[in-house]
């Protein structure tokens, strides 16, 4: 999916060691984790209309240095790459060949046999084998794809903001949200959806406000110890008016988002998603038609939103220092593709805080926000605009 | 540019992307129906289209496009 939207994401992981980082043990490091997750080491190849993947035999350094370096091109041909300044690592990855998921094994490695060799630790070298690709025939045949008849292509849809980004920080009371969520018998993460909503619906200035999330899809798609992308994302659109209220309509939200995490769901929405790309890819045209071809595709499917809601940090391990520092600036993540705001919740220590990256150029999305929220009963612990 | 010319050009690319025959294509055509277009053949006609005109066609205009005229027109009003 990430392959053929044409902007390349990638993302940062950056660990603060207790000491300066010696490159050349964490070459090492780096060395032999790789020597036992051969799923990694492969390089994308392109020939005119084709692409496929297969193993890189070149070298795969560490560099030095905090600067992201363009991958693959600087990266030897890796689809991620490892550096290091001073007393931190830096991890950077492109989000085709893996993801978030996909990523942890191998950077928990690299970070172990770096222990091992600096301070005589002695952690395993892990075997880290990824699951087949999953059977995306066998899903299409499950639930055949759909061809987009002319009520589908003649729908509205939602055109994103594209302007420049600039962020908004705003950090709420957990407690005062999970009893509003319960006072009006939802989920949490369906009240917060909800608030944003009515949020959005002021900023952006329309009443039909489309938002949209995704979840991970291993355990649906038979592949729980996949490396690379198994996602789908949902969107719905609510109507909403000046004088709507969150016990108006958040019982519906509630219910979509309910109805959308069972299995079945994120099956049949994988395989819409995917069975899309799969048509795309099969297309007989230059990459950067396919790009487009698929841009579009995701606004006619539905995918792109005024917003989307994701989940910031590890639940088992929510209060890291790293989450803590990413909260105050976020100028690095993913950005906002697909919608015209993306909305990144961390909790931590009995707050809910919702970094913001947003394309829309109109002003006050902070003070708009903290009266949504306040108006609503729940407590605004700060509201800020960053740029 | 003159509208022949835009039709010259949309005409090419539906032969190329969906074999569509230059004789079978009217401006009153209807892209879904008449020349029997599927929904990935018409995103890839407009995709060649943005590039051979130099232009990006905002998603929302899309569904606007039901037949070859709605097209033409508006590449008409929209290359320079």
């Amino acid at each position: 999916m990430y392959f053929f939207r044409r902007e390349k994401i990638q993302c940062r992981y950056q660990f603060s060691l207790r000491d300066a980082v010696d490159i050349t043990l964490l070459q090492r490091a780096l060395t032999a984790a790789l020597a036992s997750a051969p799923y990694y080491t492969q390089r994308l190849v392109q020939e005119k209309r084709e692409m496929w993947l297969e193993p890189n035999t070149e070298p795969c350094l560490v560099y030095p240095g905090s600067t992201m370096r363009n991958i693959p091109e600087q990266a030897n041909g890796y689809l991620f790459c490892v550096s290091c300044e001073g007393d931190t690592v830096y991890f950077d990855w492109h989000h085709f060949l893996l993801d978030g998921h996909g990523v942890s094994p191998l950077l928990t490695s690299i970070l172990e046999q770096y222990c091992n060799l600096r301070y005589g630790t002695a952690f395993a070298v892990p075997q880290i084998v990824c699951d087949p690709p999953y059977d995306m025939e066998a899903m299409l045949a499950e639930y055949p794809p759909v061809e987009y008849g002319s009520d589908v292509i003649q729908r509205d849809v939602v055109q994103t903001y594209e302007g420049a980004l600039r962020r908004t920080r705003v950090c709420l009371s957990k407690q005062s949200l999970v009893e509003k969520a319960l006072a009006n018998n939802a989920k949490p993460v369906s009240a917060l959806m909800g608030l944003l909503c009515m949020a959005m619906r002021e900023y952006l200035g329309k009443e039909k406000i489309q938002y949209s999330y995704s979840s991970d899809t291993r355990d649906v798609a038979g592949v729980p110890n996949a490396l690379y992308n198994c996602v789908c994302s949902f969107g719905h659109t609510v109507q909403l008016q000046a004088q709507t209220r969150l016990a108006d309509f958040v019982a519906d939200v509630d219910a979509d988002i309910r109805r959308d995490l069972q299995p079945q769901s994120k099956r049949r929405r994988m395989a819409d998603q995917m069975g899309w790309v799969y048509k795309v890819n099969q297309q007989k045209a230059p990459l950067r038609i396919k790009q487009r071809v698929f841009q579009m595709g995701e606004y006619i499917g539905g995918t792109i939103s005024d917003f989307w809601l994701s989940y910031l940090g590890n639940p088992l391990m929510p209060a890291t220092p790293e989450l803590a520092q990413y909260t105050t600036d976020f100028g690095v993540w993913v950005p906002p593709d697909g919608a015209s705001v993306g909305v990144e919740a961390a909790s931590l220590n009995g707050k809910i805080i919702l970094c913001i990256h947003n394309k829309a150029p109109n002003p006050g999305l902070a003070d708009i926000l903290r009266k949504t929220f306040e108006n609503e009963g729940v407590a605004v612990l700060e509201a800020e605009d960053l740029d | 540019m003159e509208r022949a010319e835009i039709i010259s050009q949309i005409t090419a690319i539906l032969e190329d992307v969906a074999e569509v025959s230059p004789e079978d294509v009217t401006e009153s055509s209807v892209l879904m129906d008449d020349l029997d277009l599927s929904s990935m053949e018409i995103l890839t006609i407009v995709a060649d289209l943005e590039e051979t005109f130099g232009l990006r066609i905002p998603e929302k205009e899309l569904r606007n496009f039901v037949t070859m005229g709605d097209l033409v027109d508006y590449l008409a009003a929209n290359v320079g």
